[in-house]
């Protein structure tokens, strides 16, 4: 509705004038409330009442300002827009239908909304003069072929509309509109054409022109995007090539001006997978002028995290580009032959090998210790690099598999071991002499080794060789005519450090030292890394992963079937916006080396696959052809350019509810004055009189603002979460886990509440209130034990979930599980589900060895000796982390290992037995009820809490009085 | 100038017609007097103690109960009043005489009306507990000097503290049985040459103030006026739009518009009334006494005191 070029939202509210009226005869016949008050000597004034006229009706000025304030209240309810708009020149004759067509591509997100009100006002022209019509968007999922109908209809379908981060199918899109065209209905219609300012390409303008013989066309002037990215990938890593739109021809069209606040405030940004910013770069350069080339300076390892690279703020879904790590990061598998290695991992040669390559590759260490198992699956995996650390013999069919991997392009690296002289699977480069050498030891007269420079030919050349590295025992290999050119790394005495062959389109390695530091202390210095970086730049990503592709599927029958592997499943796409979401439901699964491959509407740019081997799809994968609409090309066509309407529109309400605000102030105040109530603050009638007067609008008017409060709402939700964190920083406290179950959420609560109260009483460890927690979402780091009752119901463990759980672990907190069914044997036979739980949920976490608490184990000493560890059942054991086999260690009264145990697991419902009411009685009877059992409850929870406190503190206490005694001496 | 008090409604106000106030009136609604009245009387008992130690005997021989002295035994004295005991101890005849004592009668009329529960935020106490507790501290100091003190419309007047827990349970009594509130304007037992002491604000219908003052100086009384006033009703401090209720359900609000303009007429009125009760006092010999009910008790009890005596002595 539209009055003398307002136009109202609610036009309906301005129904309410017609009360104006009444609300006059009301406001006349009614004074101000007078102040009431009790006069005793009333008789003396009755003489008074004929002296003077009171004055009992409202005075007009102020009629008149409420009357005012009630029309501004009912016209700011009906949301008033001041629009100077002018008539739209529609093309065509009176009472033809009208086509709308809306391109909604990339290219017109980054002004949705002008384009959105464009249409909404050619919907509005086309209503006025009454013409049917229709509006067609594209590109968009469903592609029907409408019938001319009326403005609702219309705006019906552009409410529904949504840009999508997809290119336009113009040959779809002209099929569509010269077979709408042709269709009864449509005979005469004048088209109307919301493009994206770009130019169209050379053939559909063509299409258009036949088009525009019949069908009149009016093009709408609309702004065009100014740039779009693809993807270049460099020796810096991922970069920007930036396209921008030249409006001339003459002008280099890779070069984007930039304006300068502009190119201040817009910025390339590299994030990782998580949304991090890891790089960000000026569009600009120090010239104003946007760099056609964009890489970012980053360390490596940060540079193989970049995920997506976006113009920041982000306007349409071509300032976003998609990174995968395909290209970047090698996957290296790690075998080892050494058993055992977990207790004491600084003696085994992986940690080493590990910690050198986890920041620059995607390493895989199974550690099942069965050497050809580990190696099949890891080559089946389709790692690029293998670091074989002491493995001696390989049997004949593993050698085998590795040769194909060679061939393929597979890097194998050995390090040598002690046994690796007798080794007789002849995966070496060299032949080795069978006795080792060693230098520097009490029986030999020759000095430990340094590492000589590096020739050109080794892969090593160029980097620089610590001076204090030695190397004190190697093997030796058989002099040779190929030794010399297979030799990349030698020490100073000329003999073998490294040496390797080129195998097939891979490379087989031999380091003739350990990865531990038994033979040298090469592992320890920094020279380690950067060589075996240098190893795996030898290998072709990819290359060796032929494993999966159906010319191979013999090998591969019993992994996946075939089209699951070949279709990629979409899991993030992007929207017009530029923004990843979930893909909607039109997207479609990729097949790599299909047409689905390049970005299109069923598969828009985003990310396809599993998580571990994502693809990432662009919109642009060459640089596209971006010109603006020409006039040569409009006058090709023959169509009409409509230009924009620069007016804008402008929403009255605000001013009026600030408007309603001052004079409902003014209102207040006179009313103040009039009833007196200024000077005698005490009456209370005038008050609630000018307190109803200010408030009434004062309250309309806050309705009417209420919409542009949300945010505050959700800033409060992310204190809330600040102030649980703070909460649980603040004071030590013990966690539980909810489970779902209400009933053992509740005893958890109620046992972790009542343990939580004894420790407090009996031990210096005074913790806070336990706190709930979800371990898929809540920081876990910060409790130092998470109590963790397993339900009957079955559980499913996220991987997610189990790499936090082993996170939080591995950094020294410690889980206690409770099956709360007694027989806690995790590996008895018979299975109570909460059992079967606890199998589910440490499948999915990274288990050491367990056993029974063992007498001498620090548990049983912590605060209270102990010799069982009962909980609301008595006979079940506590399991804990395995203590290392240690001889030293064998005769001390009490071992607790190298640290506190991250795992517990016991099945005597512990948190029943500790559970008090807060009248401090137990709430839950023991099995059997034995006042002893429960007592020894409470001192298994107490031991458990200064266990996961003090850790292995107590079992250096335990030899107090002996030194004690020493000391006396 | 005070025609006009009856003209403001048409019916007469009677004192019985004296309705209490709406209960949920804080500001009008004191204790239930019974709830006070320990405090009054502590209060009345101070106010007694800070002011002249009550009245003395007549020094003189008279029909008194206590002895005076002895003289001898004249020609024309009664042989009935010859004192034996005295006189066997010499031989001279001995006449016991007693102290002549004015056994003097006090009443007091304390008004319950509804008017008088009022107490305007400046004020100490409602008009109704400061006429009590003058009257009580009356009566405290009145009884220790031997006189008797009743209420009007009780019991009889007597002496001692007997007097005094006598008031109390009347008035007490009275605040609670709606009937017995008009009793105080009951004259029929005042006798002649008595005091009558009244509190009251006075502000009830002309013709029945006129014919409370014509009974008392038919019966001979001499009254004592005691004007409790609130210090609004003599201010009139109001503003703006106001609308004045009454105290009791009988009379219909006045509305004034500017309440600030009525004020000078107002005091001109209120001066005009006061004057006329003075006069109305002065004319017949009696006292009259204002006591506002935010000062203190202590002045007009002195200066109703020094009234009571100065016409004692007379």
């Amino acid at each position: 509705m539209s009055v003398f070029g307002f136009s109202f939202l609610a036009p309906l509210a301005l129904l309410g004038l017609v009360a104006l009226p009444a609300l006059w005869w009301l406001l006349r016949a009614t004074p101000p409330a007078p102040s009431r008050t009790v006069f005793p000597p009333l008789r003396l004034l009755a003489g008074l009442v004929s002296d003077e006229e009171t004055p009992v009706k409202t005075p007009w000025w102020l009629i008149a300002l409420r009357l005012a304030l009630l029309t501004l209240l009912i016209l700011a309810f009906a949301g008033p827009i001041w629009r100077a708009a002018s008539p739209v020149a529609l093309p065509g004759e009176e009472n033809t239908p009208l086509l709308i067509v809306l391109e909604t591509g990339w290219s017109s997100a980054a002004d949705w909304e002008t384009r959105l009100e464009r249409t909404g006002q050619i919907i509005a022209a086309a209503d006025a003069s009454d013409r049917p019509m229709a509006v067609v968007a594209s590109p968009q999922p469903d592609a029907t072929a409408p019938l001319p109908g009326d403005a609702a209809a219309a705006q019906a379908v552009l409410t529904g509309l949504q840009p999508h981060a997809a290119r336009q199918d113009w040959a779809a899109l002209l099929d569509r509109l010269e077979g709408l065209l042709a269709s009864p209905g449509w005979q005469g219609a004048a088209l109307v054409w919301i493009g994206d300012g770009l130019a169209f390409p050379e053939r559909s303008a063509e299409r258009l022109a036949a088009l525009s013989q019949d069908h009149p066309i009016t093009l709408l002037d609309m702004p065009y995007v100014e740039v779009a990215l693809t993807l270049e990938r460099g020796a810096d890593g991922p970069a920007a090539r930036l396209h921008a739109v030249a409006a001339d021809e003459a002008v280099d069209t890779t070069r984007l001006q930039v304006d300068e606040t502009e190119g201040d405030a817009r910025r390339l940004v590299a994030f990782d997978g998580s949304g991090r910013t890891l790089g960000s770069a000026a569009l600009a350069g120090s010239d104003g002028i946007a760099q056609d080339r964009i890489a970012f300076d980053l360390p490596r390892d940060l540079r193989n995290d970049i995920a997506r690279i976006a113009v920041v703020p982000t306007r349409h879904a071509g300032e976003v580009l998609l990174v995968d790590d395909r290209a970047e990061r090698r996957r290296v598998g790690i075998v080892s032959g050494e058993a055992a290695d977990q207790a004491q991992p600084l003696l085994a040669g992986s940690t080493y090998v590990e910690r050198a390559l986890r920041p620059i590759s995607d390493v895989a260490v199974p550690r099942t210790g069965d050497v050809s198992a580990e190696i099949a699956g890891l080559i089946e995996e389709g790692v690029d690099v293998l670091m074989l650390v002491d493995a001696a013999s390989l049997i004949p069919s593993t050698v085998r598999r590795l040769e194909d991997w060679m061939e393929r392009g597979g890097v194998l690296v050995r390090f040598a071991s002690s046994g690796l002289t007798q080794s007789t699977d002849g995966l070496l480069p060299v032949p080795l002499r069978a006795v080792d050498r060693q230098l520097g030891g009490t029986l030999t007269w020759e000095e430990p080794q340094a590492i000589a420079a590096f020739a050109p030919q080794s892969p090593f050349f160029g980097l620089t060789i610590p001076e204090d590295v030695r190397v004190t025992r190697q093997v030796l290999s058989e002099p040779g005519a190929a030794l010399a050119s297979r030799t990349y790394a030698e020490l100073a005495d000329a003999t073998p450090l490294a040496t390797g062959m080129p195998r097939g389109n891979g490379h087989l390695i031999l380091f003739h030292i350990t990865a531990d530091t038994d033979w040298s202390n090469l592992p320890l210095s920094g020279l380690f890394p950067t060589m075996l970086q240098r190893l795996i730049d030898l290998s072709v990503p990819n290359a060796a992963t032929g494993t999966f592709a159906p010319a191979q599927a013999e090998t591969s029958a019993q992994s996946a079937p075939a089209d699951l592997t070949a279709s990629l499943a979409p899991r993030q796409t992007l929207d017009g916006f530029g923004r990843l979401t979930a893909p909607p439901s039109h997207v479609e699964a990729l097949v790599p080396g299909s047409q689905s491959e390049h970005a299109s509407l069923a598969t828009p740019p985003g990310f396809y696959g599993p998580a571990a081997s994502t693809l990432a799809l662009n919109l642009f994968e060459e640089a596209p052809d971006l010109r603006p609409l020409s006039q040569e090309q409009i006058d090709t066509i023959g169509a009409s350019l409509l230009a924009p309407q620069t007016e804008q529109s402008f929403n009255l309400r605000p001013t009026l509810i600030t408007l309603i605000v001052v004079l409902a102030l003014i209102d207040a105040v006179i009313m103040l004055v009039i009833t007196g109530a200024l000077r005698g603050l005490g009456r209370r009638a005038a008050q609630t009189t000018a307190s109803l007067a200010l408030a009434l609008p004062l309250a309309a008017a806050l309705i009417m603002a209420l919409p542009q409060s949300g945010w505050a709402q959700s800033r409060d939700g992310e204190n809330g979460e600040l102030e649980r964190l703070l909460a649980a920083v603040n004071t030590t406290r013990l966690a539980f886990v909810l489970t779902g179950d209400a009933e053992v959420d509740q005893r958890s609560r109620e046992g972790m509440s009542g343990i939580t109260r004894v420790l407090a009483q009996r031990t210096a460890f005074e913790p806070g209130e336990p706190m709930a927690i979800d371990p898929a979402e809540d920081e876990l780091s910060i409790f130092p034990l998470i109590y963790w009752a397993m339900p009957e119901a079955p559980i499913a463990v996220a991987v997610e979930l189990g790499t936090r759980i082993d996170a939080y672990m591995n950094n020294g907190g410690t889980s206690l599980f409770d099956t709360r069914d007694e027989a806690a044997n995790p590996l008895s036979a018979s299975i109570s589900p909460q059992t079967a739980n606890l199998r589910t949920l440490l499948a999915a976490l990274d288990i050491p060895p367990l056993e029974p608490v063992p007498e001498d184990h620090v548990l049983t000493k912590a605060f209270y000796l102990l010799d069982c560890f009962p909980g609301r059942f008595g006979s079940g054991p506590l399991w804990v982390e395995a203590l290392p086999e240690d001889g030293q260690t064998a005769n001390r009264p009490a071992r607790g290992g190298d640290g506190v145990s991250p795992i517990l697991i016991t099945g005597n419902d512990f948190a029943s037995a500790w559970a008090l009411s807060s009248d401090g009685r137990a709430l839950y009877a023991t099995s059997p009820p034995d006042p002893v059992q429960r007592e020894f409850a409470y001192r298994t929870g107490v031991n458990i809490g200064m266990y996961v406190m003090t850790g292995n503190y107590k079992a250096d206490q335990v030899h107090v009085p002996a030194l004690l005694e020493r000391l006396v001496r | 100038m005070i025609g006009g008090l009856g003209r403001a409604s048409s019916k007469t106000l009677g004192p019985g017609d004296l309705a209490p106030l709406d209960p949920l009136d804080l500001n009008t609604h004191p204790l239930a007097l019974a709830d006070a009245m320990p405090d009054l009387l502590v209060e009345a008992k101070k106010l007694a103690a800070s002011l002249v130690a009550g009245l003395h005997g007549r020094r003189s021989a008279g029909t008194g109960q206590s002895f005076w002295q002895y003289r001898p035994y004249g020609p024309g004295d009664p042989s009935a009043r010859i004192d034996w005991r005295r006189s066997a101890r010499g031989d001279q005849l001995f006449v016991r005489e007693m102290e002549w004592e004015s056994a003097h009668t006090v009443r007091l009329s304390v008004d319950m009306s509804a008017s008088m529960r009022f107490a305007s935020p400046d004020a100490r106490e409602p008009k109704r507990d400061r006429a009590i507790l003058m009257a009580l501290a009356l009566a405290s100091m009145l009884t220790r000097s031997g006189e008797r003190v009743g209420l009007i419309g009780g019991e009889r007047p007597r002496t001692g503290a007997a007097a005094l827990s006598t008031m109390t349970r009347e008035l007490v009594l009275r605040d609670t049985d709606k009937t017995g509130r008009q009793r105080w304007l009951d004259m029929a037992g005042v006798r002649p040459r008595e005091d009558v002491v009244i509190f009251s604000d006075f502000l009830f219908d002309r013709d029945e103030r006129k014919r409370l003052i014509d009974q008392l100086s038919a019966r001979g009384a001499r009254a004592h006026l005691v004007q409790i006033i609130d210090p609004v009703e003599e201010a009139f401090p109001f503003r703006g739009r106001t609308r004045f209720e009454p105290a009791s359900r009988h009379e219909s609000p006045i509305l004034s518009g500017r309440a600030e303009s009525w004020q000078q007429p107002y005091k001109t009125l209120f001066r005009a009334f006061c004057e006329e009760l003075k006069g109305l006092a002065r004319s017949r010999g009696w006292s009259h006494t204002q006591s506002h009910t935010d000062r203190t008790a202590a002045t007009p009890m002195l200066a109703l005191h020094e009234a009571l005596a100065r016409v004692r002595d007379r």
